[in-house]
């Protein structure tokens, strides 16, 4: 019946109200359910929220005490200045053009090798995905000094000399070097998921191999491919220590570098910062909520028999 | 329309040698079935007729052509996959319709086939839904569907029933084989069902340890197996095979002698069986050859004590136990009326009974059969 669905029976079932299908103690249970879980979404939701508050205080309020949790002058002077007297755009251009240039360049050749080495077994196949992912288990604070040395005199071809030193290029190398075994590792795995007899059935529908993949696989494979973006869009967009020591100049400095440059010696600009980091979040934010969907199923593809 | 042919197939994957040359003439609109136990190379040698995989040695004849080398979008063949392979991604329509596409085909001609298709496997209503919406058995249909609309010269289908519930396979069992009957393209079928190998093979090849066993019309086969592998692996429950040592009676006449009980030979496979005298041989007779016979007749009967029956419905199987230990299965009429333990008088067929030899496993009456079968 429609009414079963209506919105009001819906909170009664979930509160355990609908004392004809639940179980008297149902209530209880539900209710303490609700109020543990109302805490921790408080508790994730705050930092955010206070840092929201603070970006719109002026910097005299954000020293105040007691603390305003209610800002009581609201401004948006906070954002105007970062633009104005900070290159805020030219930070924010270099967080996207290298964030989505690595995650494009990841999901491209994730996408390719994955598929090989979940589909041909050719020599040495397994040690060789062991090995491109093992070399990630290395803590990347480990490989600071050698990425700061190749990237200062990298090793040109034809005696050209050069440095990538406080380029964009650096990051995208440094970045698809840290995040290419993941889309590898997690394209193969979701490649496994799907049956070999779909590609072998568009090979008798009259596809090429590399046909098969691209009309037949590779539209299968977005949920997959949609993860991979997602995890190194992120993880290429908050990026900090190689960043902090790759670059040193706005032509190539990410977001996360110019709201930490509030932080001086003696003294912390908590608005801008705040409203910095807002900035900083916010595609992040946008970009995770239009492919979380996508996340689960691209993770746990093949983990359970369906 | 085309007739395949594998002549020495060999295929060899690391160290196991899958399908062990074999010679298959699969004639042109013919339903050839491989039937083997799992493993025994039939779907291996299904995927070299695909295309799937590649010989090792030996040649595959499509048509006129030899296709060793083709790929398999360069032969023209249709392939229904066990899991049915759809994608999962593209609606019904769009199934049916990429093969044709790949082939550059018209589209008034890909509406026009899908159409008809549709309409002979009756999924008209069911074209614009994806393979997530369907059930098995209307997963089933499209796979069907997606084959048929290309025309191609074979059909090759991989175990295409084994994922749907019984009575649906029998359904489609019975539409498949109206579906060959209306199409005529030749089709190569690998099942391990025997009885779906039965009833839609007009030839069946069995299969065991990547070599066909024998070939042939299925019920010529049931009843002539040249070996003990096809005689055991056709029929459910499966031929009884009793070995004892063949002697010669005072009279003349040729016995098995089953460790205690006496078996009289037929005379008319005296000739066959005489290089055999003194050896073991394994007498075979299948459970519904056997009759029981509680008033007692002399000749060739064989007392034994029910041990399990197993009403069937339309048939009862009991478990018996021969005087000489061995066990032995019956199929009978279902009215009939026994109990666990009831001792009765087994009396079998004359007309159904083979010889084999128990270490090659080769029949020994087989040609001695085919003779007598061609003189009636």
């Amino acid at each position: 019946m429609s009414t079963k669905k209506s919105p009001l029976n819906r909170l009664r079932r979930s509160l355990g109200l609908d004392t004809q299908n639940e179980w008297p103690s149902v209530a209880r249970e539900r209710l303490l359910a609700y109020g543990l879980l109302a805490v921790y979404v408080l508790v994730i939701w705050f930092p955010i929220y206070y840092i929201f508050i603070t970006s719109i205080k002026p910097s005299s309020e954000v020293l105040s005490l007691p603390i305003t949790f209610l800002p009581q002058n609201p401004t948006a002077q906070n954002y105007v200045d970062i633009f104005t007297n900070r290159p805020f755009d030219n930070y924010t251009i270099n967080s996207m053009i290298v964030a989505t240039t690595t995650t494009l360049i990841c999901i491209t050749l994730g996408t390719v090798t994955g598929y090989s080495f979940s589909r041909y077994d050719f020599l040495g196949n397994k040690s060789l995905l062991l090995s491109i992912v093992g070399a990630r288990m290395i803590p990347p604070i480990a490989l600071i000094v050698p990425f700061f040395q190749i990237m200062s005199n990298p090793p040109l071809i034809g005696g050209l000399t050069g440095s990538l030193y406080d380029t964009r290029l650096a990051l995208i190398l440094t970045y698809t070097f840290f995040n290419l075994p993941f889309a590898v590792w997690i394209m193969k795995n979701y490649f496994d998921g799907i049956p070999e007899s779909l590609d072998e059935q568009a090979q008798i529908d009259g596809c090429s191999r590399w046909e098969a993949f691209v009309k037949i696989i590779l539209p299968m494979a977005k949920p997959g491919i949609a993860a991979t973006a997602i995890l190194a869009f992120i993880f290429s967009w908050n990026e900090f220590v190689f960043a902090l020591v790759l670059t040193s100049s706005e032509q190539a400095q990410t977001l996360p570098i110019a709201v930490s440059l509030f932080v001086a010696d003696d003294f912390v600009d908590w608005a801008h910062l705040a409203a910095g980091g807002m900035i900083a979040a916010l595609p992040g934010i946008l970009f995770g909520l239009f492919f979380q969907q996508y996340i689960v199923s691209g993770l746990t593809q093949g983990a359970v028999k369906e | 329309m085309a007739h395949v042919e594998l002549t020495d197939l060999v295929k060899e994957f690391d160290d196991v040698t899958a399908v062990d040359g074999i010679s298959l003439d699969i004639p042109d609109e013919s339903f050839t079935v491989l039937v083997g136990p799992s493993g025994c190379g039939k779907t291996t040698t299904l995927r070299l007729i695909a295309g799937l995989e590649r010989a090792t040695d030996g040649e595959i004849r499509i048509g006129e052509d030899i296709v060793n080398d083709a790929r398999a979008y360069e032969r023209d063949i249709a392939m229904v996959f066990q899991n049915y392979a759809l994608y999962p991604h593209k609606t019904v329509r769009d199934n049916m319709r990429f093969g044709l596409e790949q082939h550059d085909t018209d589209e008034g001609i890909i509406t026009e086939r899908v159409q008809e298709t549709a309409e002979l496997l009756q999924i008209e209503e069911l074209l614009d839904r994806r393979p997530s919406e369907l059930s098995g058995g209307q997963q089933q249909r499209v796979a069907l569907g997606r084959a048929i609309v290309r025309d191609p010269a074979v059909f090759l289908m991989d175990e295409p029933l084994s994922n749907l519930d019984a009575k649906l396979r029998v359904q489609m069992r019975a539409e498949l084989n109206k579906l060959h009957e209306e199409l005529s393209t030749t089709t190569v079928y690998v099942t391990h069902d025997q009885v779906e190998a039965m009833t839609l093979a007009d030839q069946i090849a069995v299969m065991d340890n990547g070599q066909i066993q024998q070939v042939g019309e299925p019920t010529h086969v049931y009843s002539n197996p040249r070996n003990m592998f096809v005689a055991g692996f056709l029929g459910s429950p499966s031929m009884n095979f009793l070995e004892g040592t063949l002697e010669e009676s005072d009279a003349g006449k040729f016995e098995l002698d089953l460790g205690g009980a006496i078996h009289n030979v037929p005379d008319e496979f005296t000739d066959a069986l005489e290089p055999y005298l003194g050896d073991r041989v394994t007498l075979g007779i299948r459970p519904e050859n056997i009759a029981l016979n509680q008033d007692g007749v002399p000749a060739n009967v064989h007392p034994a004590t029910v041990e399990v029956v197993e009403p069937q419905g339309e048939k009862t199987v009991l478990e018996l136990e021969l005087a000489t230990g061995q066990s032995i299965k019956a199929a009978v009429d279902p009215d009939t009326t026994v109990e666990m333990g009831d001792a009765v008088n087994l009396r079998f067929d004359r007309d159904s009974l083979q010889y084999f030899d128990p270490t090659t496993g080769k029949s020994l009456t087989y040609d001695t059969k085919i003779e007598q079968q061609a003189t009636i």
